[in-house]
């Protein structure tokens, strides 16, 4: 970190990202300088933000909605910056956990957009409990995980695209700990809509997408 | 056996759900949380060649509207990624047909300016 000088600075090019936010952080101090880092932090990590965004997110936001999105992450880094964690003098690796950070707010929002719609209100049938929340311990640890995890990922990719819409919208329900609420009955609206299809349908799809990815795991996964 | 149901994802009674989501983020369906996941997506991204242009010619304009109300809304239907990236000023400039999503951010630009209005 750079010692504490709260004077107006007018170039951050040549400071580090963390640095950048350090900066940030001193915004009671002293507000121009923290902006002027964020513009430069903002001019850094933008493109990255925005094609990783663009890539997860398009399909479901559109053009607009994540440019909105990523804009919204940027705002809110001036204001979460004192919850950024550190991790040293590597600056490959210090931008890597900058990056890191930001595609942590951008999931939180995007999930949490997802949530807020206006009518909460529970459906009554099973579109519902995602997650049962239970450790997976193995004894051979993260080489198993890592194993495990790359086969997940070829399972996903037998997935067709309305597949992949309909259960990244099941697992914004994930809450680690307690379980995963039901969907509430406005974005399975959201989804008919978006699939021009019946509710009904959309739990058929969302099923065959679980039974798909159980059944490539079970003939591909020998590790457990 | 495996089971989905209502349970999520598991295999052999272990639930795989954490699998799931972490796999979601390494396929980029969901934005890289951790330093691994980033440096994979900015190699696929550099191969990839995806433009990193910015969006917007003055950031810190952003931070003026930062406590207004802002909306994070879908387009529907479905849209591809290429088509869209006229902004509202140009589209009202060139008088051109407008797309709905242009519309539903002028909507939506709408109900934010009543909505502060009404503050």
């Amino acid at each position: 970190m750079p010692s504490v000088t709260c004077t107006s600075r007018p170039d951050f090019n040549s400071d580090s990202d963390e640095d950048l936010l350090f900066y940030m952080s001193m915004q009671e101090e002293d507000r121009t300088s923290a902006e002027e880092a964020w513009a430069e932090f903002y001019a850094r990590h933008e493109g990255y933000l925005l094609a990783v965004c663009n890539r997860a997110f398009n399909s479901s936001l559109g053009d607009l909605g994540v440019q909105d999105l990523v804009q919204e992450t940027f705002v809110r880094v001036l204001k979460k910056v004192h919850t950024y964690k550190p991790v040293g003098t590597d600056a490959n690796h210090a931008r890597a956990n900058v990056r890191a950070w930001l595609g942590k707010i951008a999931n939180n929002l995007y999930l949490s957009s997802l949530r807020s719609r206006p009518l909460i209100e529970y459906t009554d049938d099973p579109f519902d409990t995602v997650v049962d929340q239970t450790t997976v311990e193995t004894t051979e640890g993260h080489a198993v995980e890592s194993d495990m995890l790359s086969v997940v990922r070829d399972a996903l990719r037998t997935l067709t695209d309305r597949e992949r819409e309909i259960l990244i919208a099941s697992y914004a329900w994930y809450e680690p700990g307690t379980g995963c609420k039901r969907m509430p009955s406005e974005e399975l609206k959201i989804l008919k809509e978006r699939f021009q299809t019946t509710a009904d349908n959309i739990r058929q799809i969302r099923s065959r997408a679980f039974g798909k990815l159980e059944q490539y795991l079970q003939d591909h996964a020998t590790i457990l | 056996m495996a089971t989905n149901k209502k349970k999520g994802m598991k295999l052999e009674g272990i639930s795989l759900d954490r699998e799931v989501l972490q796999a979601m983020r390494a396929e980029g369906w969901l934005v890289p949380e951790a330093v691994q996941e980033v440096l994979e997506a900015e190699r696929t991204l550099a191969d990839a060649g995806i433009s990193r242009n910015s969006s917007v010619e003055r950031p810190r304009d952003l931070l003026r509207t930062a406590n207004k109300v802002r909306s994070i809304r879908p387009s529907h239907p479905v849209t591809s990624s290429s088509g869209i990236s006229d902004n509202l000023a140009r589209a009202a400039r060139e008088g051109g047909e407008i797309s709905s999503e242009v519309e539903e951010r002028m909507r939506r630009d709408r109900d934010a300016a009543e909505a502060d209005k009404g503050d």
